[in-house]
């Protein structure tokens, strides 16, 4: 056999075993890896919506809605994925709000790589240690009509305001404003879905 | 040849120290300073960059007559990169929490020097038994220089141990 026809013999030999085996273990890690992105979610929902007994899927066509309810049906919150630009790159976060959309019921920040010590407070501030969570806790009850507004160096005064962390304003201020874009979409979203089906 | 051969245990051994990887070498430094943020962390990675190693080795070494000398590095990279997945899918589907704090590092192993360098160097040369062993020393001096920055760096961080 001559030399170019063994390379080509014995890479397109090894490749073949390679895809093979690759395949063979995705077919078998991929169900175990689903899974745990699925529970994460679920613990996300959990985290952000009242006390609910189970969630429907929403799939709209820009966004998948996760309606808690009662046992009874009915609804508790609604919860959502909000994504958008932070400091440095995306930061996706799980908002829960009342089915009326008047107030925010809970968020958790899902994804996000601010700057460490700084930005990071949005998921948990070490230096607070009577409450590491007080900013994602801060929109707990929060009022998001007309807008969540974001305020520095004072505790908030009315029901709308959010105060910033010290230092990571722009990291803050991008939360709040993922949060009122994402807020008026899935308004909208929710709302329209409804009269389709009546 | 002539040449003699190193006692089969020095091909062990020299990873440890006399070859060690990140500290004699210099290979690797990449994933030693990235994810050496806990003991654990850089536990894992260098298991899994153990597990490439030596994998990769044991057919490497043993396709040492086959693989056309023009192909090598191709065919290297190929296998390499098929252990890296193996290990990359494998954390994912059963460590979730450490893959995730991993997170492209897991996958980078391919590109880490020390692993082609052993292939290269050693397994393309060698018999499997010896390159079995000696990717075994590189992935464990490997490992034990990851845990020992993992563990001090956050005894640093934190002012306890």
């Amino acid at each position: 056999m001559s030399t170019s026809a063994r390379m080509i013999v014995v890479l397109t030999l090894i490749v073949t075993v390679s895809g093979g085996v690759l395949s063979s273990l995705d077919s078998y890690t991929a169900p175990k890896i689903q899974h745990h992105s699925l529970v994460q979610l679920r613990a996300a929902i959990a985290d952000v919506l009242p006390e609910h007994d189970r969630y429907d899927e929403l799939a709209l066509p820009a966004q998948t809605l996760y309606v808690g309810r009662k046992a009874t049906g009915e609804p508790v919150g609604i919860a959502f994925i909000a994504r958008g630009s932070g400091f440095q790159g995306v930061i996706s976060i799980m908002v829960g709000v009342e089915p009326d959309f008047t107030r925010l019921t809970g968020i958790k920040v899902l994804e996000q790589i601010e700057t460490p010590g700084l930005g990071t407070k949005i998921v948990t501030d070490p230096t607070n240690k009577a409450n590491p969570l007080w900013f994602p806790e801060q929109f707990g009850g929060v009022r998001p009509e007309p807008e969540i507004t974001v305020i520095k160096n004072r505790p908030p005064t009315t029901e709308t305001e959010i105060q910033a962390i010290t230092g990571a304003t722009i990291t803050s201020r991008a939360v709040v404003k993922i949060i009122n874009d994402a807020l008026k979409q899935a308004k909208s979203d929710y709302q329209s879905s409804f009269k389709k089906v009546s | 040849m002539g040449k003699q051969q190193p006692a089969v245990v020095y091909e062990f051994v020299k990873g440890l120290w006399d070859e060690n990887p990140v500290l004699i070498s210099l290979l690797g430094l990449c994933p030693a300073l990235a994810v050496t943020n806990s003991a654990l962390n850089g536990l894992a990675m260098g298991l899994a960059t153990t597990f490439v190693v030596t994998s990769s080795s044991i057919i490497i070494s043993s396709l040492r007559k086959v693989i056309p000398h023009q192909v090598r590095i191709a065919s290297y990279i190929v296998i390499i990169a098929t252990f890296v997945t193996v290990a990359d899918r494998f954390m994912a589907a059963f460590y979730p929490e450490i893959s995730k704090a991993l997170g492209p590092y897991v996958p980078l192993i391919v590109v880490n020097c020390l692993i082609l360098g052993r292939q290269e160097a050693f397994a393309s040369k060698n018999s499997v038994g010896r390159s079995l062993l000696d990717a075994l020393g590189t992935g464990l001096g490997f490992l034990m220089v990851l845990f020992t920055l993992g563990r001090s760096a956050k005894s640093w961080a934190q002012g306890h141990s």
